[in-house]
């Protein structure tokens, strides 16, 4: 165990080294800017009235991270994952005097830090685009109302912890797949499978029964951190669980899938 | 007290799906030498390198290295050598000073090693460039030099001196000697470049499909291998000893001496005999080799290159 923290601890921090200037460090940067801008800009023109403008910000903020975060992981782990294919280090590193274990984890855990530091923009930008705001112009309204930014951290961080499912499974395709476009292709795939199935329901005139639509959505990994958010901010359920039952069965399959993964990661051979 | 080997094999065996690659490989490199590991393309040499360091999984076989088995004692083996595979492997986006820098956080390398391996190979003043814009043989020497880093009492070296112009082989070459010689490193190194091996390495193998063919001194490969052997000889009267010679043996004339060929080392005393019995004085005598190049060729079915 103490060879095994030394050792990861040794691979976290060359990870850290060679995440510079690389597309996975961007987009975990721009990711959550995107998301900021795509709730703001509709926030400058549009005719306030009494709402409680905060309110609206934090569940449309919620939703848009929430439909892009599979997108988001897709992407930061295919970039992530092809600096050491794409640099031909897959043989270097593994002739290192480090433990497989920890260059396996290292990763992994370098992708979960890169995710952790996109969740932390999130807050960041959230935070200054709605000072930005408030300076702008008095009509935002802090007076009346406040941003209720604990419950923005709360929100995001239950989209964040639905989507374990897609990170280790892309993980894992990553590895093992030389090119970039593989992984992407495949997970984009699954996000677009449910709404395939709802086009073929629908010719077979089984669309009426909504319990179906939703079980589709919930029951596909990749759907999960929308399905998640949405139903929960559609019923409001309190108080606010960030890890639901199902989330919970995702994590538990998450970690199955990594054991998998390690195992073929282990057994793989590199030509 | 025997010296382990730097590198052991015992019957080493890998395939490639039903396609055996290598057969039965039994590799003894002694410590402290400099092995080259010759075959031609598709022969084994990279694949028995990957399978050296646990990148290919062999499917039987013992590997150790300086005694001790690499699968029980896997990073500790790690941490004696030093190695390069194939095509360099480099982080492009990054320049040579953090790449070196990533394999030193692995190895546990102090710092300053960093200045003194770009020293080494000569790429001090490059080492900010992005690695993107390095030459081909400016990446062959920082690959080198990421090998270098945690001073290995083993280098394994695949094709190392690929891409690198005669200055950056001459380079190399006394680099490796010197590590071999000052530093007590062994090198283990596969090239195609026959000249170089000749020049360079004290023990050689050669491996064709998948099979070791050879392995021993270099000049045992040079000399014993095709049992010929070229006699330099300078006389009193070169053209009497022509003459002498000429019936039993193939005599050809260079400037001040001849050279005779022969079929084996025990044909020596004859010949001197045969010239010393009929008074010549002989000032200088002595064996050249038969070329690496025609040993090699020997053993290797020319139509397999």
């Amino acid at each position: 165990m103490k060879t095994f923290l030394s050792d990861y601890g040794k691979t976290i921090s060359s990870e850290l080294q060679k995440s510079r200037r690389t597309l996975s460090l961007w987009v975990t940067f721009l990711f959550p800017l995107f998301s900021v801008i795509l709730v703001v800009l509709p926030l400058i023109k549009i005719d306030l009235g009494d709402d409680n403008l905060w309110a609206r910000y934090v569940h449309n903020l919620s939703n848009i991270a929430a439909f892009f975060l599979p997108f988001f992981i897709i992407v930061l782990v295919g970039f992530y994952c092809h600096i050491e294919h794409k640099s031909n280090t897959w043989k270097h590193l593994l002739v290192q005097p480090v433990s497989k274990s920890s260059v396996y984890f290292g990763k992994l855990s370098m992708i979960l830090i890169l995710m952790l530091v996109s969740f932390a923009c999130f807050m960041l930008f959230a935070v200054i685009s709605i000072y930005g705001l408030h300076m702008s112009s008095a009509r935002y309204g802090f007076e009346k109302y406040y941003p209720d930014f604990g419950r923005l951290a709360l929100l995001l961080l239950k989209v964040y912890a639905s989507a374990s499912v897609i990170v280790t499974f892309q993980y894992w395709i990553s590895n093992r797949f030389r090119n970039l476009i593989g992984p992407i292709i495949i997970g984009i795939s699954l996000i677009i499978l449910p709404i395939a199935v709802l086009v073929v329901l629908g010719m077979a005139g089984l669309l009426e029964q909504k319990d179906l639509v939703q079980k589709i959505f919930a029951y596909d990994p990749y759907s999960y951190p929308f399905t998640n958010i949405f139903n929960f901010l559609e019923a409001q359920t309190k108080p606010l669980e960030v890890f639901p039952r199902l989330s919970q069965i995702y994590l538990a399959i998450s970690v199955l899938l990594c054991g998998l993964s390690y195992w073929d990661f282990l057994r793989k051979d590199v030509k | 007290m025997m010296l382990a080997y730097a590198i052991q094999t015992t019957n080493l065996n890998f395939s490639f799906g039903k396609a055996k690659t290598l057969v039965d490989i039994n590799l003894q490199v002694p410590q402290g030498s400099i092995f080259g590991f010759l075959g031609p393309n598709g022969a084994g040499k990279t694949t028995t390198i990957k399978c050296l360091l646990g990148l290919l999984h062999k499917q039987a076989g013992d590997i150790r290295f300086f005694g001790e088995n690499y699968a029980e004692n896997r990073i500790a083996s790690l941490s004696r050598i030093g190695s390069m595979i194939e095509a360099p492997s480099l982080y492009d986006h990054l320049n040579a000073i953090r790449n070196l820098e990533i394999t030193m956080k692995l190895r546990g390398v102090r710092h300053s090693r960093i200045a003194e391996v770009l020293e080494i190979v000569g790429l001090t003043q490059d080492a900010k460039k992005r690695t993107k814009q390095y030459s081909t043989g400016m990446k062959q020497r920082l690959s080198l030099a990421i090998a270098l880093l945690s001073e290995p009492d083993l280098l394994i070296l695949d094709e190392p001196i690929n891409g690198l112009d005669p200055g950056g082989i001459i380079e190399i070459r006394k680099l490796l000697i010197d590590l071999n010689h000052n530093h007590g490193c062994t090198v283990f190194l596969s090239s195609h470049i026959l000249t170089e091996i000749e020049k360079l390495c004290t023990h050689a193998g050669v491996i064709n499909k998948g099979k070791m063919l050879f392995q021993g001194k270099m000049q045992d490969l040079l000399l014993s291998q095709t049992g010929k052997i070229r006699l330099r000889v300078e006389s009193d009267d070169n053209n009497k000893a022509i003459t002498l010679l000429k019936p039993d043996y193939t005599v050809s004339e260079n400037e001040q001496s001849l050279t005779v060929m022969l079929k084996g080392k025990e044909a020596i005393p004859a010949v001197v005999r045969l010239l010393t019995d009929a008074g010549l004085s002989i000032y200088e005598i002595h064996t050249e080799a038969s070329d690496l190049e025609s040993s090699f060729l020997e053993l290797i079915n020319p139509t397999d290159l």
